[in-house]
């Protein structure tokens, strides 16, 4: 983990300036989610767009989008979100799966129907379809 | 022969029993491992093999289950997805690398997708191949070149009903060699009858059919079972060397050999020892009584040293000696009180027999009877009493038994029998005694009566006789009588001659009967009696016309101790019978001697007699009924008189004859004699 | 007691196998069984309470629950004891209480049909207020439960719930609940009822949650009784990183009279710390039917090592005086 951070970091320092900005992204032909949606469908409280079944991606922990995802989309720090999921527990439901790197998290969305994750702006693809948009100011 | 020793000796047979008893056992054992524990190791190893293969089948099982417990719950992890996508972070690959590590062995773990293609592979060089596997497969698992392969489904972990593809486990059955053993004498191997076979390549000659069994072949123990589950139609073999499985047995043996003869001889110390010590007090107690039975000791007692059997029997041994002394000491008492009645009875009887009138007799009688019995009241009573014992006497003319008296003895007072039969005894004795006194006073009176009678007679009767005699010879030498008278003068005469010779002889039997005749023995000159004797029958002979001869064997005398008158009287009864009976011929008279007797034969050739007569001759007044009877006069009585004449001076008359017309020897026998040289033969008695 | 740690036992071994290098257990999940879709999990609490005189010392809840989903079903089953031991001592009188009854808390089966839709159906906490999603003892922060919970409206509905969401900018939503039968474990509901109605309305934005609730149930009383209740209850709830405030205010009338005037409540949870946090809640409530005013004022302390242990400690106090009373727990979520 540390030494991918590492990495991250890096890769950070030596990229462009809009290396900071990141989406949500998906598999399908969809409209903008709105940011609640967003919410709604990471914090497994709606498991739908539409007829879609939707299966939110995490990155791994440590990862510091997932970490600007959180702050920035959910509102909720970490904390939060583990108090949020052990009362989810309670109520049945499972946090979202995750995935250890953008590649592999591209990969699972173009691979899945129905995923749901984050990546960077850049690593964007043609296969890949804009929900949302965020950026770590 | 042996056979014989060992009933005689306990000792032996106590040997031979301990002997046989202890070494049953080996026998049998013996007898039994060499026959039976053949089979039976050969069965126990069958089913030490059976229990081994049992174990290694389930082992094999349990490990393929726990590998495939293990990929089902590597599939069930939610790090699966990541197959999703592409496990571009080897989070899989990475898993499965330390999972195959973990497990060892020849194991490759890979998950295959839905495209066929390994993305995640413990071993490097399968990913990005393609794999593809055999569909319709009803179990999770299937074998393909010597290869076990797992697999399971991976469903996504949000949806399950999304396959992401399959894990698969590689799991190489050459890892099977590690349940398998290769030792020299033990083979085992994994083979599915085709083409797979891991392990032993030792031939070995059995047919793989069942499901589980056992095959004894020549050279090895063979079993064999069916492993199911994973591999199926694999069988798992096991094979034993069979001389390894009978080593043990023939070890065994010889084992067995050693221990035997080992044990045999301890146990032949030990029977040898013990049988000695058990027979020992048998044996003491042997020579103790022999001891006993030898020096007739009864009074002894043996020691009594042992609590058990033995002891019991010495114990009673003792007992035994003890009431024999007891019944000896007792029966000695007895014996003496027997014998002083015994010898009371005899003094009372020699006391008695001493006596020799009734009332002597009884008086001592009484006496001897006082003395025994202690009874000083004993009398002899006249008249019958309740309490006495009756004394009978014998009347001989009316032949019965005359009351004489009693003797004031009960006899039924005594308890014993015996007593009563000893004063029964007395009491016979005293009448015995009482019997005798009166028949020698009979006899004697009798006696002297005959001797009175006899003297008596003698002189009366020759008394007539002799004046008859006188008479007539006086008539006889009167001139003038005629010759018929003078005949019948003759007549007379020789009548009454007749008569004396008849009375004198008569006089002579009844003398010698009534025992009265004294003979006086001298020492006699049997050759001049003789003489004298052939003297005075000579002219006898000379009228008849016979050659009368006199011979003796040796020129010797023969001296004899006897009565010379009756011997003569003898010789010259005899010589005159030789005449008398011979018609024409001789009469010879010889004396000779034979070793043990002195022997006078007179023999002639006259008329003989037959056999069967000889003996009537020697009787009384027996003639033998003879046509040529007239002519003999005689009054019978000599033949008899001569042989009871003999009989007094200790000899016999014989007579011998080869039948009528054959002449007779008559023989005088005297059995002692002397010779004149004074050697004699035998003692006189 | 055996009984417990046999459960705790089970518990723990269910979780033993599930270690892996990449992720380790944390409490507060729950573990998967196997690769079904089935995750399990339970919680325990135990409480004392003092008031009065009164001390009682209980341990409360033993709880198993399990849950998964598959396709567009997800399903819920919860069991528990209740009161698994209670000891109690009164003025050196001490008593002490065993049940061990296995309680079904909830029980149901949800289908969702898409994005807005989805229906439930089994047994469920109703979706009243705020108070009532939560209820558990390791999920609020207070050891007590507001009186308004516990009076105006029925706990659990055995029956059908059907929910609208939209998700836009805002939350919308709207329950229908439906129940036209016995209770499922009756005995564990605040109320014994055969018909509950109840609709609710919610609206959430950012920090922001608001409830409206009506419904109506025959409440089965003593004497065989039976009784419509109306109720209508309207809730807050404003939550940030540090604060969290949760009001809710409601009334409950038979049909011609208020069975209970008013009942509410006013919380503020202040997060000192990530684990330590204090609690005021000001309560009032008016029950006619019990015949009881009261309002009070608890302050409450709550300490979470981690989120899913609690130790709360908190005092009452009350206009009635001697319903004074302290209370404090400890529970866990496995």
């Amino acid at each position: 983990m540390l030494h991918f951070s590492k990495i991250l970091l890096l890769f950070i320092l030596f990229v462009p300036l809009y290396a900071k900005e990141y989406a949500v992204v998906v598999s399908f032909k969809s409209a903008p989610i709105t940011q609640n949606k967003i919410k709604a469908l990471f914090l497994k409280k709606s498991s739908f767009i539409g007829e879609k079944k939707i299966v939110p991606l995490n990155l791994a922990l440590g990862s510091s989008i997932r970490k600007s995802f959180e702050r920035k989309v959910l509102h909720m720090s970490l904390r939060s979100l583990q108090s949020y999921w052990t009362r989810e527990h309670y109520l049945g439901v499972r946090p979202p799966i995750s995935m250890q790197s953008q590649k592999s998290m591209q990969a699972f969305i173009k691979n899945v129907s129905g995923a749901i994750g984050y990546v960077r702006m850049e690593n964007i693809d043609s296969e890949m379809y804009i929900v949302y948009k965020w950026s770590d100011e | 022969m042996f056979i014989e020793k060992i009933k005689k000796s306990l000792r032996l047979k106590l040997l031979v029993n301990f002997l046989f008893v202890s070494l049953f056992p080996f026998a049998i054992l013996f007898l039994y491992v060499l026959f039976f524990t053949q089979t039976k190791i050969v069965d126990k190893s069958i089913i030490e093999q059976y229990k081994r293969i049992e174990s290694v089948s389930s082992q094999i099982d349990t490990q393929l289950h726990s590998l495939q417990k293990e990929l089902f719950f590597l599939a069930s992890l939610d790090l699966m997805d990541d197959i999703l996508a592409e496990d571009i972070d080897k989070r899989v690959t990475r898993l499965l690398a330390k999972k195959a590590n973990d497990l060892g062995e020849k194991i490759d773990l890979f998950v295959v997708d839905t495209q066929q293609k390994i993305v995640a592979s413990s071993e490097d060089s399968l990913l990005n191949h393609s794999f593809k596997l055999p569909v319709q497969l009803k179990n999770n698992f299937y074998i393909q070149k010597g290869t076990l392969l797992l697999f399971t489904k991976i469903y996504a972990s949000f949806n399950k009903e999304k396959t992401v593809g399959h894990l698969i486990l590689q799991y190489d059955l050459k890892n099977l060699d590690t349940y398998l053993i290769h030792t020299q004498s033990r083979h085992s191997y994994i083979t599915n009858c085709a083409d797979f076979h891991l392990g032993d390549r030792t031939k070995l000659a059995v047919s793989l059919e069942k499901q589980k069994a056992d095959v004894i072949t020549k050279e090895h123990v063979i079993v064999y079972k069916k492993l199911g589950s994973f591999l199926k139609n694999y069988y798992l073999v096991y094979a034993v060397d069979k001389s390894l499985a009978l080593k043990f047995m023939y070890d065994f043996i010889y084992f067995m050999v050693y221990i035997s003869v080992f044990g045999l001889l301890m146990i032949l110390l030990l029977a040898l020892r013990y049988s000695k010590s058990l027979v020992l007090p048998i044996e003491k107690l042997t020579n103790a009584t022999q001891e006993i039975g030898k020096s007739h000791n009864y009074s002894q007692t043996l020691v009594v040293s042992s609590m058990d059997e033995i002891g019991v029997l010495t114990s009673s041994f003792n007992a035994m000696l003890h009431t024999t002394s007891q019944t000896l000491q007792t029966l000695e008492v007895e014996n003496r009180l027997r014998l002083q009645r015994f010898i009371q009875l005899i003094e009372l009887f020699n006391s008695i027999i001493q006596t020799k009138d009734e009332t002597e007799c009884i008086e001592v009688a009484i006496e001897e009877m006082k003395t025994i019995t202690q009874k000083h009241d004993l009398k002899f009573l006249k008249q019958k009493t309740p309490e006495g014992i009756d004394l009978y006497v014998s009347d001989f003319e009316k032949n019965e038994k005359i009351y004489f008296g009693s003797i004031s003895l009960s006899v039924e007072g005594f308890s014993d029998t015996n007593e009563e039969r000893f004063y029964t005894s007395i009491a016979n004795m005293i009448m015995l005694q009482l019997d005798k006194i009166r028949l020698i006073h009979r006899t004697t009176a009798a006696s002297n009566a005959k001797s009175a009678f006899i003297s008596t007679m003698s002189h009366e009767l020759r008394t007539p006789l002799n004046a008859i005699i006188g008479a007539s010879q006086f008539l006889i030498s009167y001139e003038n009588i005629s010759d018929e008278q003078q005949d019948t003068v003759a007549n007379i005469e020789s009548s009454a001659h007749y008569l004396l010779n008849m009375i004198n002889e008569i006089l002579d039997i009844a003398k010698i009967e009534s025992g009265k005749m004294e003979v006086h023995k001298t020492e006699v000159n049997l050759s001049e009696i003789a003489q004298s004797s052939y003297n005075m029958l000579q002219p006898l002979a000379e009228d008849k016309g016979l050659a009368f001869e006199f011979l003796q064997e040796k020129e010797q005398d023969f001296s004899l101790f006897t009565d010379m008158k009756i011997l003569q009287q003898i010789l010259i009864n005899l010589l005159s019978n030789a005449i008398k009976f011979t018609q024409k011929g001789f009469v010879k008279m010889e004396l000779h001697t034979d070793a043990e007797k002195l022997i006078i034969s007179i023999s002639d050739s006259g008329i003989g007699i037959a056999q069967e007569d000889i003996a009537l001759l020697f009787h009384e007044f027996s003639q033998l009924e003879n046509p040529m009877q007239k002519k003999y006069k005689g009054t019978g009585l000599g033949l008899s008189l001569s042989r009871k004449m003999a009989h007094l001076l200790d000899g016999d008359v014989t007579l011998h004859s080869d039948g009528l017309g054959q002449g007779t020897t008559a023989i005088l026998t005297f059995f002692c004699y002397t010779t004149k040289d004074n050697t004699s033969e035998f003692v006189n008695v | 007691m055996i009984k417990l740690l046999l459960f705790l036992f089970l518990l723990s071994n269910l979780f033993a196998d599930e270690f892996i290098e990449d992720k380790s257990y944390h409490l507060g999940e729950g573990v998967q069984v196997a690769s079904l879709p089935l995750y399990v999990g339970g919680y325990i609490s135990a409480d004392y309470r003092g008031v009065d005189g009164n001390n009682s010392y209980r341990l409360n809840d033993l709880a198993l629950l399990s849950y998964g989903n598959y396709s567009k079903f997800s399903y819920l089953a919860e069991i528990e004891y209740k009161n698994f031991y209670l000891h109690n001592e009164n003025a050196g009188k001490i008593t002490v209480s065993k049940d061990r009854k296995i309680h079904t808390e909830r029980l149901y089966l949800n289908y969702t049909l898409n994005e807005n839709y989805s229906v439930k159906v089994g047994k469920y906490s109703t979706p009243a207020g705020f108070w009532n999603l939560l209820p558990i003892n390791v999920l609020r922060e207070t050891t007590s439960i507001p009186q308004s919970t516990i009076i105006l409206f029925p706990n659990f509905t055995t029956g059908v719930l059907f929910s609208y969401k939209r998700y836009k900018e805002a939350t919308f939503y709207f329950d229908v609940i439906l129940q036209n039968n016995a209770d499922l474990d009756p005995t564990y509901n605040n109320y014994r009822m055969d018909e509950n109605y109840g609709i609710g309305l919610g609206y959430e934005k950012e920090n922001l949650s608001l409830k409206l609730n009506f419904g109506f149930f025959d409440g089965l009383f003593a004497n065989n009784r039976s009784q419509n209740l109306y109720y209508y209850m309207a809730s807050l709830k404003y939550a940030t990183e540090k604060i969290e405030i949760l009001g809710e205010l409601g009334s409950q009338k038979s049909a011609h009279i208020y069975t209970t005037k008013y009942a509410g409540y006013l919380q503020g949870l202040y997060h000192f710390t990530q684990k330590h946090g204090g609690v005021l809640r000001l309560e009032s409530y008016d029950d006619k039917k019990l015949g009881v005013q009261d309002d009070l004022a608890i302050f409450g302390y709550s300490y979470r090592p981690l989120y899913p242990i609690s130790l709360k400690a908190e005092y009452q106090f009350h206009k009635i005086h001697k319903n004074n009373q302290i209370m404090c727990s400890l529970s866990v979520l496995f």
